[in-house]
């Protein structure tokens, strides 16, 4: 039985579809959209934009590097975003490079994204016990003037604390993803965590910084130091030892270099790539979602940077390098506690710091799941034992794989928790790798899978040349400006003149992964499977 | 040899499974339903020479017989099957249900026909033995035009020989949302396999070749759908499992040495029940990508498991 469909334009009948099984609706590109913004961690981005920029990017303007990066990140945005219209599976970089270039290449490139992102849980159980939950002990701390809340905020800054929160959100992350019977269970927490965290780390700060006087944020802020044990006089006590930093006339170099600090969002916001196609073929899903992802994290930007440099200019400069110990300050605010402070509200503090601890709470088990999705396409090509893509019958959930992924998380928090220094932006260089090379696989794509890249919807030329080959190129050379910031800026935790180890660690994983790959093959042909024929394709002639 | 299903009227990768027994150096070929496209595109010839389609939200003006090509081959690489049609034409069919049904019904006919002869022509050559079955999307004329064939088998609700093998297959499926042509309830389903059980052979390995995957066992999650067929939870689904409880049955009764199954897209894998391996190679059959799984079968037991996507 047939049954006329959609009738586009009001010229020819789109199609006569069938009765057939799969024929749903599209998925709404809200949904993708709400995933990237909640992954890409905006809040953070803003926060060391806010506390770093000033100190340790002198001739920087904030708005224009803000401008810039989305500039150069954009082209990789929306690269990902085609390559996911034309190829629509699991696996992310991996499945396209290894389809487009060669296989040890995409396994190369897919081992250091997995790599970094996994260390990255590490760098989020730290930041959780730094930025999330150490600051909003200190709020109830100082409202409640309760010296056991103070110890509790100090204890989740310190080693012993970060490793055990990082270990048990890894743990809950785990059974959450185990127990929950498939997505569902997380993914409902996750949107219930996203309303809070963008009400919290977002709005209320804004509004409240907006409208405060500076006389009002001097006296709130001398009462809070004054209630964790402070200075009663601290505002003055913290210009007098670290007056504000002279300003300084901007540069495009100077902007340019502190790229790294908005990177960490803007280039991050199309991870919903990763799996967004394996429930629905949404072709055009990814491609606006990503676009109104950039485009929402750029005004939040820089909406956050106007607000707080208009409001708090110099106050937030001291945050990203005054002594605040010597006026009883544990550790300097981000932007959020400074809002907390500023409303002088304890329920108000609490909501801002409950917003800035889910950013860290969320994106722990959503990287769970990313990182499954890399196992099971090992798996599905024979590079890992099949065991790691099933999926127990009982709870619907990937078992194995999970306990794999949260070992490893375990590692990455350990080590991280013990080296806290590792934190800042460190892994931004070894993810470059992977753009990089998914870039080159976008240039050519267009051309070695003629037939796919012809059947996708971005699938149109400028002057005869594959505009997705063209949006490949400008991604590279984007990416690649950003990789010669991360390797030039002294603070970018990659500079090639102050962690030269770093940058080879960075260099080693991508290179050790090809003889890794080559030690699985041999292992997996001495058992009679040939996993060159996974990623062989059929001439279809 | 090699498996793969749910190719919906995609043209490349229906090429690709018949070369595959060429690329793989496997001895047999399974394709274990769903075959037709989901779709027919109509490209309108109107009375001043110019033909007009709409395909994936473009508008087409084609003036060449070049340009009407190039688009009937991205129409059947996605699966769906071009038609060039007057526009009087696609007016009167437009109104009529009983024509409409009748005259796609031929398209597909023929579609089908062009492959099964191309099939035919390539396996009989070089001797590979290849099961072609009508799945639960298939028409119910489909399983006629396979029967038409020399050398490609229509396996559907029988007992075939595949070497030292027999393969029992049934490509109904369990009832779906969809309304689909070729369903049945679970009690069918089960009395239908249960009559096939009295033809087999005890002293024979057992290849079970049934569209629907076993019931709540990892191969057969897809999304909850409300009524009107919109998934409950948007792009965060309730993922359910809809295979079929007589299926799972039978590989439990019977225990084959392998059982392969497709019908559900999404679950893509392989499991253990009791001694049989069952499998469901999934399918992204419009991207071009066939997805299937080279088994290597040693008299009674599975040497490996491979899964691909060519």
């Amino acid at each position: 039985m047939t049954s006329e469909m959609n009738s586009g334009s009001g010229a020819a009948p789109s199609f006569f579809a069938r009765k057939a099984t799969g024929l749903t609706r599209e998925v709404s590109w809200v949904d993708a959209l709400f995933y990237n913004l909640l992954w890409s961690s905006i809040p953070l981005s803003l926060a060391f934009l806010l506390a770093f920029g000033p100190s340790d990017f002198t001739s920087a303007s904030p708005y224009w590097t803000v401008i810039a990066t989305l500039a150069l990140a954009i082209p990789c945005a929306l690269l990902y975003a085609m390559f996911s219209a034309a190829v629509p599976r699991s696996g992310g970089d991996y499945t396209w490079i290894t389809r487009t270039m060669s296989p040890v290449l995409g396994f190369m490139s897919n081992v250091s994204f997995i790599f970094w992102v996994t260390f990255f849980i590490g760098v989020y159980a730290v930041y959780l016990g730094a930025y999330g939950l150490s600051p909003a002990f200190r709020v109830l701390a100082s409202y409640m003037q309760s010296p056991s809340m103070l110890s509790t905020s100090n204890w989740f800054a310190g080693e012993t604390g970060s490793i055990v929160v990082g270990l048990v959100v890894v743990a809950l992350s785990a059974g959450v993803l185990i127990l929950g019977r498939g997505l569902r269970t997380f993914m409902k927490l996750q949107k219930w965590a996203f309303g809070f965290w963008f009400l919290g780390a977002v709005v209320i700060p804004f509004i409240i910084v907006a409208l405060i006087s500076k006389g009002t944020f001097i006296a709130h802020f001398n009462s809070y130091v004054s209630g964790l044990g402070g200075s009663s006089d601290a505002y003055a006590a913290l210009l007098k030892s670290s007056p504000p930093l002279g300003a300084s006339a901007h540069s495009l170099g100077g902007s340019l270099l502190m790229m790294v600090l908005p990177f960490y969002t803007i280039g991050f916001i199309f991870q919903s790539t990763y799996f967004g196609g394996e429930i629905k073929r949404a072709r055009n899903s990814a491609m606006k979602s990503i676009v109104w992802a950039e485009a929402i994290a750029g005004v939040v930007l820089l909406i956050g940077i106007a607000i707080f440099g208009m409001r708090l200019s110099a106050f937030m400069g001291i945050t990203g390098f005054g002594d605040f110990s010597k006026i009883g300050m544990p550790a300097a605010p981000l932007y959020t506690e400074v809002a907390s402070i500023a409303s002088g509200n304890i329920v108000l503090g609490l909501i801002i710091s409950i917003g800035m601890v889910l950013v860290f709470i969320t994106w722990i088990p959503q990287t769970m799941l990313l990182v499954s999705r890399s196992l099971f396409a090992w798996s599905f090509d024979g590079l890992l034992p099949a065991k790691v893509s099933d999926v127990n019958p009982k709870t619907h959930s990937p078992v194995f794989a999970v306990a794999i992924i949260s070992v490893l998380s375990a590692v990455s928090v350990v080590i991280v928790g013990m080296h806290p220094n590792l934190t800042f932006v460190v892994g931004l260089l070894g993810l470059t790798v992977t753009y990089l090379l998914v870039s080159v696989a976008g240039i050519i794509f267009p051309f070695r899978q003629k037939d796919v890249f012809e059947a996708s919807p971005f699938n149109g030329r400028i002057g005869g040349f594959p505009t997705m080959s063209l949006v490949a190129i400008l991604s590279f050379i984007g990416i690649g400006i950003i990789t010669t910031t991360l390797l030039m800026a002294q603070y970018s935790g990659t500079s090639w003149q102050y962690n030269r180890s770093r940058v080879i660690l960075c260099i080693s994983i991508v290179v050790l992964a090809a003889p890794l790959y080559y030690i699985i093959r041999a292992i997996r042909k001495s058992q009679g499977v040939n996993i060159d024929l996974a990623y062989q394709e059929i001439p279809p002639e | 040899m090699f498996y793969a299903g749910d190719i919906h009227g995609s043209e490349k990768c229906f090429r690709k499974f018949i070369n595959a027994a060429k690329f793989y150096q496997v001895d047999a070929l399974i394709l274990g339903g769903d075959i037709s496209g989901k779709a027919l595109v109509p490209l309108v010839e109107y009375a001043d020479g110019t033909v007009k389609a709409r395909f994936l939200g473009t508008d087409h003006l084609l003036s060449t017989e070049e340009e009407v090509e190039a688009l009937k081959q991205a129409i059947r690489f996605n699966g769906f099957y071009p038609f060039e049609i007057r526009e009087e034409k696609l007016r009167e069919i437009s109104k009529d249900d009983t024509s409409r049904q009748s005259y796609f019904d031929q398209i597909m006919s023929d579609e089908l026909r062009r492959w099964v002869n191309l099939a035919d022509e390539r396996l009989g050559e070089r001797g590979t033995r290849c099961l072609i079955m009508p799945g639960n999307d298939d028409e119910v004329f489909t399983g006629g035009v396979i029967d038409e064939a020399e050398h490609v088998v229509n396996p559907d609700l029988r007992v075939t020989d595949m070497g030292p093998f027999q393969v029992l297959s049934v490509g109904y499926s369990n009832i779906t949302p969809w309304d689909s042509p070729r369903e049945m309830s679970e009690e069918q389903l089960d009395a239908e396999i249960k009559r096939l059980e009295l033809e087999l052979d005890s002293s024979r390995p057992l290849v079970l070749n049934l569209h629907v995957p076993p019931y709540d066992t990892g191969l057969d999650y897809a999304p909850k759908l409300r009524a009107d067929l919109s998934i409950v939870g948007g792009s965060n689904p309730n993922m359910v499992p809809v295979g079929s409880q007589a299926v799972r049955d039978a590989i439990e009764r019977l225990q084959p040495i392998v059982s392969l199954h497709g019908h559900i897209h999404e679950s893509r894998g392989s499991v253990n029940l009791g001694r049989s391996v069952a499998i469901n190679p999934g399918s992204e059959y419009n991207s071009g990508v066939l997805r299937g799984v080279i088994v290597r079968l040693r008299q009674d037991e599975v040497v490996s498991v491979q899964f691909v996507s060519a």
